[in-house]
C-alpha cells in the first residue's frame, strides 16, 4: 500500500473496536487524522 | 509503517476533505508527538477544522468552552477514548453528581492547564473540584470530596 502526501490515500476498510466496519472513503467532504501507535497504556 | 512482527509504527497520516494525503509522518516507537505539532499541520492544511471545537455529545458544554469559569463544582479534563475517563463518567452518574467535561485534545487551553497541574504530563482524567486538583483516576480521592 502507497502512501504518498500530495496522492491520493488508499481506500480500507477495518473493523473497530465496536465491531463496525469503518471504510477511508465514507469520511469524504471531511479531515481524517489517522494516528498509528504500538501498545497503548504501557510503557511503549 | 508495519514492523515485521506486525506491530505497527507510530505514525500520523492528515487526509483532506477530497481523500489526499496532506501529511505523513513516522514519529520515534517511544515519543508521542505533542498535539501541538498536529494542530499546526492541521492550520495549514484546514484552518477552520483546526479551529472548530464541537462539544462531545451527551456532555454540558457549560456556558462557555474555557475552563475557568469559578462557579463549576466539578469539572473533568478528559478525552473522548480514554478507559478511565469513562470509568468518571460511570462513577459520576452512580452518584448522581453533576460535571463538566474539557475535551483536552481539543481545547488547547484546557490542555496547557492541565500540564501546569501534573507538571508536564497530559493526564487524563484530571478534576478540579471547587480548586481542589485531583490527578487520574482515584475514586478514593473523588469520594473523599463529593461524597
Amino acid at each position: 500500500m502507497h502512501v504518498e502526501v500530495g496522492r491520493q490515500a488508499p481506500d480500507f476498510t477495518l473493523e473497530s473496536h465496536l465491531e463496525e466496519n469503518i471504510t477511508l472513503s465514507d469520511y469524504r467532504g471531511k479531515t481524517v487524522v489517522l494516528a498509528f501507535f504500538p501498545l497503548a497504556w504501557t510503557p511503549v | 509503517m508495519f514492523r515485521e512482527d506486525g506491530t505497527s509504527e507510530r505514525a500520523i497520516f492528515i487526509i483532506d476533505t477530497e481523500g489526499v494525503v496532506r501529511y505523513a509522518r513516522v514519529h520515534e516507537i517511544d515519543q508521542r508527538p505533542d498535539n501541538e505539532v498536529l494542530f499546526a499541520e492541521l492550520e495549514n492544511i484546514v484552518p477552520e477544522d483546526a479551529r472548530s471545537e464541537q462539544p462531545e455529545p451527551g456532555a454540558d458544554p457549560g456556558p462557555d468552552q474555557e475552563g475557568s469559569d469559578p462557579s463549576e463544582r466539578v469539572v473533568m479534563y478528559c478525552n473522548s477514548w480514554c478507559p478511565d475517563c469513562r470509568r468518571a463518567r460511570v462513577w459520576f452518574k452512580r452518584n448522581g453528581i453533576e460535571y463538566r467535561e474539557i475535551n483536552v485534545s481539543r481545547d488547547r487551553e484546557a490542555a496547557q492547564q492541565v500540564r501546569e497541574w501534573t507538571g508536564g504530563d497530559l493526564v487524563t482524567p484530571t478534576f478540579n473540584i471547587e480548586g481542589e486538583i485531583v490527578i487520574d483516576w482515584d475514586p478514593d480521592a473523588l469520594s473523599d470530596l463529593l461524597l
